[in-house]
This record gives C-alpha cells, sequence and structure tokens, in this order.
C-alpha cells in the first residue's frame, strides 16, 4: 500500500513536470483577459479570443537595461524597425522587426562633432528615408537627425504672431507627413496641432477640436452673459480639447486622440490635408482615455484605453472586432499602457509603469476575421463569403461577420440573403439599401404582367360594353328592377 | 349594439365635423361612452403593434423587451390619469362638462392618431428610408389632427371660452403631475410598509 502511493506520487510528479515543460509559454495556457465584442442591442458578449499575449519584452532582455517610463513607440514599415523614445533613461532605442536590439541613440553628434545630450524625449517619428525627427521635450526642440545619430538639424521653438505671448512650447508627440510637412503636438496647447513647414517655419494651427459643451459649461455659459465682463473673464474658460498622441495613416490622414475630455468621451480625428475631421462614425460616450491608436492597410483601427487598459480592435466603420485586456499584473494586463504599434499583425502595448512591451499575436479566429475584412476591401466579395461563414461557426454572436456576409452577398446582387444577413446583423441602414433593391427587382419583373394585366383588362371592358350594347333587353335586366322596386320613392 | 354602431357613427361624423359633432354629443346625448372603450382597445393594441409590427427598418424596439402589461399600463393609466386631471380642473373651474362628455371627447382625440399610426404601421412594411418623410407625415399629421379634435372637444364640452379652454388644459397638465407625484408618493411609503412588515415577520421566524 505505502509502496503503491509512492509510485502514485512519482508518477503524478512526473506528469506535472512534463506537462510544464510542453506547454509554451503563454499561447496556449489561460488568457487573463476575456475577450468580448457588442451583441446587436450593443450589450458586451463573450467572444472567441482574436489575440493572445505572447510574450513580455524588458530592456534587460534586450540587452540595454530596463526601461524608465518609456513614451511613445514607433513602427516604420519601410525601415522595418521600430523606434523606442525611453524617455526617463533620456534614450531612442532602434530595433529590429523582431524585436532584438540595434542601437541606442543617447548621445547625438552635431555637424561640426560636437555632442548633443537628449533630455526627456518623449515623441520619435522616422520617416521611410531614415530621417528620424525626436520631440526632445526636456529641452523644448525637436531634432531632425538619421539612424546614426548625426543631427541634420534642430528645429526650436517655433515663431509667429500668430502664437500667444504666454505660449510655452513642449513638444511630445510628432508625425511628418511625405512632403515633409511637420505637426507637433505640444503640451497644453489647445488650438491644435503645430503645423510646420519642412525647414521648421510656422505656418499655422491645424484642425483644432471641438469645444465639448457639457451641462455644467451651458448654464456657465448663462452665468456669463448675465455677469459683467470683469467677473465673467475670472470664470473657466472654454477651450477645445487638446491632442494627445498622433498616428500617421497610410492614406495620408493623421489620426489624432484627445488627451482626455470634460464629459469622459473617447474622442479620436481623422483629419484630413485640410485639418478637417472626416471619421465616418462617432467615438464617445465611456469613461474610457484613447490615449494611441493605429491604423492598418485595411483600415482596421485598434486603440489603446489608458484608463481601462483594454485594447479596442474595430474596422474601419467603427464596428468592434475585439476588445480585450485590462488592468492587472499579468501577462497580457497593463497597468499604464502608453503605446501601440502593429507589426506584421502583431501587437506590440508599451506598458509605462511594468516598464515592458507586451506581444500580442493574432489567433486563427483573428486571422480569419482579417483575412474576411480584407478580401472584401479587394473587392473580392464571393471569396469573402466562406472566411466570413467560418467565423459565424465560431462565434454566432459575431455582429461583423453578418454585416460583412450581407454586404457581400450585396454586392453580388443577391439581394434577399443580403437582407437576411443585415437583419441578423441588426443593420437598419444597410438592410434599407438592401430592401429598396430587392422591391425595385420585384417591380422590374413583374412588370410585364402588370403591363399585360391592364391591357388584358381594358380589352375585356371593350369586348364586354359591345356586347351588352348589342343586346336588345339589357343584361340582369330583371334583378335591376327588383332592385329598383326596393328604393325608396323618388329616388328611381 | 345599435347603440355602439351610433356611437362609431358619430364618432366618425365629428372627425370631419367636430363642431357639430360635439354640439350634438354635448346638447343632444349622441355619442356612445361604450363605443369609446373600442377606441381605447385600439389605441393600446396600436401602441403594442407599433412595437411589434413594424417593419425591421424603422423598429428599434428589442423584441427580448417588449412587455406587453407595461404598454397596457402606459396607454390605459396614462388614459385614466389624464381623464381623471381633466375632470378634476374641471369641477374646480365649476364648467358645463360631465364625466361622460369628458370621456368621449378624450376617447375621440385618440382616434386619428391611433388611425395616422395603423397606416404608418402598415406603410413601413413596404418602405424603405428613402420614404421615411412621407412616414412622418403621416404620423405628424395624425398628431395635429388629435390635438385639434381635443382642443375643439375641450371646447364644447366645457363651454369654456377659448383662452380659458387653453388654461384648462394646462392646468390639466399640473394636475397630471400632481396625481404622479402621489402616485409615486403611495408607492414608496406602500414599499416601506411592506419592508416593516417583512422585517418583523423575519425577527418574528427567526426568534421562534
Amino acid at each position: 500500500m505505502k509502496k503503491s502511493a509512492k509510485i502514485l506520487i512519482l508518477a503524478l510528479c512526473l506528469v506535472l513536470l512534463v506537462s510544464a515543460s510542453a506547454m509554451p509559454a503563454a499561447a496556449s495556457s489561460e488568457v487573463p483577459y476575456q475577450t468580448y465584442t457588442y451583441d446587436k442591442w450593443g450589450n458586451a458578449t463573450p467572444a472567441p479570443n482574436g489575440y493572445l499575449p505572447t510574450r513580455s519584452i524588458g530592456g534587460a532582455q534586450l540587452g540595454c537595461g530596463n526601461f524608465s517610463s518609456a513614451s511613445d513607440m514607433f513602427y516604420s514599415k519601410a525601415l522595418e524597425r521600430v523606434f523606442i523614445a525611453d524617455s526617463g533613461n533620456n534614450r531612442i532605442l532602434i530595433l529590429r522587426e523582431d524585436f532584438t536590439l540595434e542601437a541606442e541613440l543617447k548621445e547625438l553628434t552635431r555637424d561640426g562633432g560636437e555632442s548633443y545630450t537628449l533630455s526627456n524625449p518623449q515623441g520619435i517619428f522616422a520617416r521611410d528615408d531614415g530621417t528620424l525627427y525626436i520631440c526632445d521635450t526636456g529641452n523644448q526642440d525637436v531634432v531632425v537627425c538619421d539612424l546614426t545619430g548625426s543631427i541634420q538639424s534642430v528645429l526650436p521653438r517655433p515663431e509667429s504672431n500668430l502664437l500667444p505671448d504666454n505660449f510655452h512650447y513642449q513638444p511630445t508627440k510628432i508625425v511628418v507627413d511625405k512632403e515633409g510637412r511637420i505637426y507637433i503636438i505640444s503640451k497644453g496647447t489647445y488650438q491644435g496641432l503645430i503645423y510646420l513647414d519642412a525647414d521648421g517655419s510656422f505656418i499655422k494651427f491645424f484642425g483644432p477640436n471641438n469645444v465639448e459643451m457639457t451641462f455644467s459649461r451651458r448654464i456657465l455659459k448663462i452665468w456669463k452673459t448675465i455677469l459683467s465682463d470683469e467677473a465673467a473673464a475670472t470664470m473657466q474658460q472654454f477651450n477645445p480639447i487638446e491632442y494627445g498622441n498622433l498616428f500617421l495613416g497610410e492614406d495620408g490622414y493623421i489620426y489624432a486622440t484627445a488627451a482626455g475630455s470634460e464629459n469622459g468621451a473617447a474622442l479620436m480625428t481623422k483629419l484630413n490635408p485640410l485639418g478637417i475631421d472626416c471619421l465616418p462614425y462617432k467615438t464617445s460616450g465611456s469613461s474610457a482615455l484613447i490615449f494611441d491608436v493605429t491604423v492598418d492597410e485595411n483600415g482596421i483601427t485598434t486603440k489603446l484605453d489608458t484608463n481601462n487598459g483594454l485594447i479596442v480592435q474595430g474596422d474601419e466603420n467603427g464596428k468592434n472586432m475585439f476588445s480585450f485586456g485590462g488592468i492587472g499584473s499579468q501577462v497580457g494586463l497593463f497597468q499604464r499602457p502608453v503605446s501601440l504599434i502593429e507589426v506584421r499583425d502583431k501587437l506590440y502595448v508599451m506598458d509605462a509603469d511594468k516598464n515592458t512591451i507586451t506581444e500580442f499575436t493574432l489567433t486563427r479566429f483573428g486571422e480569419m476575421v482579417r483575412n474576411a475584412i480584407s478580401l472584401y476591401n479587394d473587392g473580392l466579395y464571393q471569396e469573402s463569403i466562406e472566411p466570413w461563414k467560418e467565423v459565424v461557426s465560431h462565434n454566432a454572436n459575431y455582429l461583423l461577420a453578418y454585416t460583412g456576409l450581407g454586404k457581400a452577398y450585396y454586392q453580388m446582387k443577391d439581394y434577399d440573403t443580403a437582407m437576411y444577413y443585415f437583419r441578423l446583423a441588426n443593420d437598419r441602414a444597410n438592410y434599407s439599401e438592401a430592401f429598396r433593391e430587392a422591391s425595385l427587382n420585384t417591380i422590374r419583373n413583374s412588370f410585364p404582367y402588370i403591363v399585360l394585366g391592364i391591357a388584358a383588362a381594358i380589352v375585356l371592358i371593350v369586348i364586354l360594353k359591345r356586347y351588352l350594347d348589342s343586346r336588345e333587353t339589357p343584361l340582369f335586366a330583371g334583378l335591376v328592377r327588383k332592385f329598383r322596386k326596393n328604393l325608396p320613392a323618388g329616388k328611381e | 349594439m345599435n347603440r355602439i354602431i351610433d356611437g362609431a357613427k358619430q364618432c366618425r361624423y365629428t372627425m370631419f365635423h367636430p363642431v357639430n359633432g360635439f354640439d350634438q354629443i354635448k346638447w343632444e346625448k349622441k355619442g356612445s361612452p361604450l363605443f369609446c372603450l373600442f377606441i381605447l382597445a385600439a389605441f393600446f393594441l396600436t401602441n403594442v403593434f407599433d412595437q411589434v409590427l413594424t417593419g425591421f427598418i424603422f423598429n428599434p424596439y428589442n423584441p427580448d423587451k417588449i412587455s406587453v402589461p407595461s404598454i397596457f399600463l402606459m396607454t390605459m393609466g396614462g388614459f385614466a390619469i389624464c381623464y381623471a386631471a381633466n375632470w378634476a380642473v374641471s369641477s374646480l373651474m365649476f364648467t358645463e362638462g360631465d364625466e361622460r362628455n369628458i370621456f368621449i371627447c378624450m376617447s375621440y382625440a385618440l382616434v386619428p392618431y391611433t388611425a395616422a399610426e395603423l397606416i404608418y404601421i402598415l406603410a413601413t412594411n413596404f418602405a424603405n428610408n428613402e420614404v421615411l418623410p412621407f412616414l412622418t407625415a403621416i404620423r405628424i399629421v395624425g398628431l395635429i389632427w388629435s390635438g385639434l379634435i381635443l382642443l375643439i372637444g375641450m371646447f364644447y364640452v366645457h363651454q369654456l371660452s377659448f383662452g380659458k379652454t387653453i388654461v384648462n388644459l394646462l392646468l390639466t397638465v399640473v394636475g397630471i403631475l400632481i396625481i404622479l407625484f402621489l402616485i409615486l408618493l403611495a408607492y414608496s411609503l406602500v414599499q416601506q410598509i411592506y419592508t416593516f412588515c417583512y422585517t418583523i415577520y423575519n425577527e418574528i421566524v427567526f426568534r421562534l
């Protein structure tokens, strides 16, 4: 008995050991969060995981010492490099796509050979030709250098009559478009993005947000009109919402997130070259604070919600694909996520408190969804049906799949099936379109019969009339006489 | 039965000749309160249909959350409160309206709205988003018609001047608010008494 018990324990230990070593780090184990999407009535419903946390990358693993309140990451597809602004350590890290360290920029060199020390760099951008733009927040300027750290120019505080006298220049985030024009967020500047020429001269403020009129502010406005000008001047000023982060889309649009808002709206704008917001949907109405955003070539938008530690991914129309993450200390949860990039279908999130980068890899389910979306966007409607149906077989509550199926059938002119799927997706606008086409088709198809019917009716009436006229005694004469008898007198 | 049919005829006549119609109701005792119950039933059913039978494109209701008892309470209870408030206000204002005529007048006022709503519900099943303005127009016409019937009806039933009719209606709104407040008060009081009794019951049960 005793011996068998010992053997049992030994066997158990062996099984445990084998299973522990056989299990890859996190991929197949339980994830610390529940991925969710929204059902057709807007309730959050559990969904299969679209992404799984696969590894956590710290500075020590890269061989360059721990990060210290890193604030920005940037991925350049053309350069195949990832750039990290490690603000606390006053340095810029250049990594390869597989997240191995390539270079560390701490001391930059000017043309003459003298050195330049970075101080609290908070924003980084790289153009396709390898020019780096660093928001050197501590030194209050923007440094333009190449990948080796030799400075091409230093853009100081912009000078212009348009800038207010008390203007405090604190560049935190930067984006440079294809023509070399520079867009900068300066902390505390609510007038919009600072829009500079390629040589660093100030052009204008770009695409300011609207002033948020909450209920309390409306009441305050009424007070301001009642009170004297001096008294009103001491009251709260109504300023547009400040920008917090920037992302340059592949389509040339600038996606800008708000640094926070009065009523907790999760604001995001998509600015066209004129500085006008052209996001096709509204983003608002939650406790979220969207801190960073990344948009891929299919228009799939991934937002990072710092307040709730959530990653929210949606398609180009703002329909939710996956929401996951949360606040916590396990791999896959965050303390204070600050930056998000997408590198070849993998998401990387920088956490400023944990000082790590978490890698998220697409699951098979996530791949299916993306595959279907990209097929549809490429105009391959018929081909996108199969992937969407596969998605539905995995998650029957996935609204996006039903909308996708409906759109695919709509494009294939199968309006009845399209209506069926739009109804499942609760997509009333698209259902209306499909319904209109379907009813037009019905009218079109039955048009010959309608015309024939009318013609036949006319012919029949004419023949009948001739026949009746030709009779000597009218038809139903007896019946008519009988009916007339019953009528009151005088009406005959 | 004949009285109900007569009531229906009077109702149809009043819809298109409200002045004459209400005059006859007031002085010739035409119209039937019994028929008004049918109007109320139709009004209630229309409100149910509004959530159940409206075409998908125009129906924002979640079918899982439709509750017929609550619709009944909203429509019939709402009507009862309006009726009670108007009757009470009229009594205080010493108008000539009696309960029968007020009842008939208020039920008749529901007819255009109900009819327009039924047409709307039928039309939504064959319409897409492009004809939405026309559908809205149908509903608005129904509402305005209902309002006119109510105004003219009140004017004749209570035999007040036009200004006083308006005052009467405004006071009715105040009366509705007071009734709602009292209902809320009574409800919370009953709830507290219930909790009190339940606590005592629990104490006794635990001590036994």
